[in-house]
């Protein structure tokens, strides 16, 4: 490294800013040259003399006159709590809050939530329909079956049922499928669903996960008649 | 504030090289700093948002003055002595005619290059601390520091051919 180079990270090299390997090329040059030594002494000289510059006190009214100026200024309006509260408050914690809020806003506005999960340990009733006879969600401790690999498996699912308001022609809404709300309807008795080629059971008991493209009346033994001819028994 | 009010006004004396200009210039950052908290998110040291405002407020001021061509009103170096460290009467004599010395030559370098010394050799601050105040790249603090440093070296050259 020649003195050009070496003069160059001077200034870093005395602030410790320069990378070890470059450190220790350097500490070999200013070891056997006296005129880059040099300057690195004038250089460390100067920062120590900056260094020492003493403090400056302020006079005895300062606090006072910047007093007497901030009680001067306008007040600040009511509306600007909010511009300095967001200003005091780091982004993320900003973001917290808000998640925290939106949270505990949407469990209080939907209060059947709420009930559901506290009846979630008692089986629901059902109504003459098979559906749990309810006017709020009531967890239904069913499985959903899932069509995946051509085979069919189980897994645990909560799916949430409820009668229509309406009460005379009672409709069983669902919500369980993976892709969010779907909805089934009975009328009168359960009936079955139709779907993917075959004839599935459809009750409030057994849900699928997809929606139903048919409903077809149950038999009166109780079972569903499949498009291959197969019957199979109602569980719900 | 009365934690940092001694650093304020000493960093904007020393930009500005005039204590009265710089005592007003000081009270107005802290009215200015009173206005502006809600401004300060914390991203970055409450020192760092400080400085910056000052520096901002001391170039300004001094941009101001240019225009304005105004004379420049050198203070005494006694003026600067406040509280020497120093008990020794010719150590302090010696101190004294040094500070006025760096102080003369700092002066005479442009109000960046003078600032960015102040910055880091004064306040300590470190190079990103720097960048922050100054709003600038880290490497463009490395390299503007190199060249006032070797600016004022090459100022106070003249005094070390006397002494030596």
């Amino acid at each position: 490294m020649d003195c050009q180079t070496v003069h160059d990270h001077l200034s870093i090299y005395l602030d410790h800013g320069v990378p070890l390997r470059t450190r220790l090329v350097l500490d070999q040059h200013l070891e056997s040259c006296p005129q880059c030594c040099h300057e690195l002494a004038r250089l460390h000289t100067i920062t120590a003399w900056v260094r020492d510059f003493p403090l400056i006190e302020p006079s005895p009214m300062f606090l006072q006159h910047v007093r007497e100026q901030v009680e001067r200024l306008p007040h600040r309006s009511k509306l600007s709590f909010f511009r300095r509260l967001a200003g005091a408050l780091p982004l993320q914690v900003a973001a917290a809050l808000l998640v925290v809020v939106s949270a505990a806003l949407v469990w209080q506005m939907t209060p059947h939530v709420q009930q559901g999960q506290v009846q979630e340990a008692n089986p629901p009733a059902t109504s003459s329909h098979g559906c749990p006879v309810s006017a709020v969600w009531r967890p239904c401790l069913t499985r959903r079956l899932s069509n995946q690999r051509s085979r069919s498996f189980c897994r645990p699912r909560r799916p949430w049922y409820r009668l229509h308001p309406d009460g005379r022609d009672s409709w069983c809404r669902r919500r369980s499928c993976a892709s969010g709300t779907s909805f089934q309807r009975y009328r009168g008795s359960p009936a079955c669903s139709l779907g993917g080629g075959s004839a599935r059971l459809y009750s409030s008991r057994a849900s699928r996960c997809e929606p139903p493209t048919q409903f077809r009346p149950l038999n009166r033994s109780g079972t569903c008649a499949t498009d291959r001819g197969e019957l199979r028994s109602h569980r719900g | 504030m009365q934690k940092y009010q001694s650093r304020v006004l000493t960093l904007a004396a020393r930009i500005l090289d005039n204590r009265s200009e710089a005592e007003d210039i000081a009270q107005d950052i802290f009215v200015k700093v009173f206005q502006s908290l809600h401004d300060f998110r914390g991203a970055s040291r409450f020192s760092t948002w400080l400085y910056r405002i000052t520096v901002n407020h001391c170039l300004n001021h001094l941009r101001r003055r240019t225009r304005q061509q105004q004379t420049l009103m050198v203070t005494e170096p006694e003026e600067w002595m406040q509280d020497s460290p120093t008990t020794n009467p010719h150590k302090t004599l010696e101190q004294k005619e040094r500070w006025a010395l760096v102080q003369a030559k700092l002066q005479l370098l442009s109000p960046e290059h003078r600032t960015i010394i102040l910055l880091r050799d004064f306040e300590g601050l470190s190079y990103d601390e720097i960048a922050d105040v100054l709003q600038l790249e880290s490497g463009t603090v490395k390299s503007r520091l190199h060249r006032a440093r070797m600016e004022l070296k090459a100022l106070l050259e003249p005094y070390w051919a006397g002494e030596g």
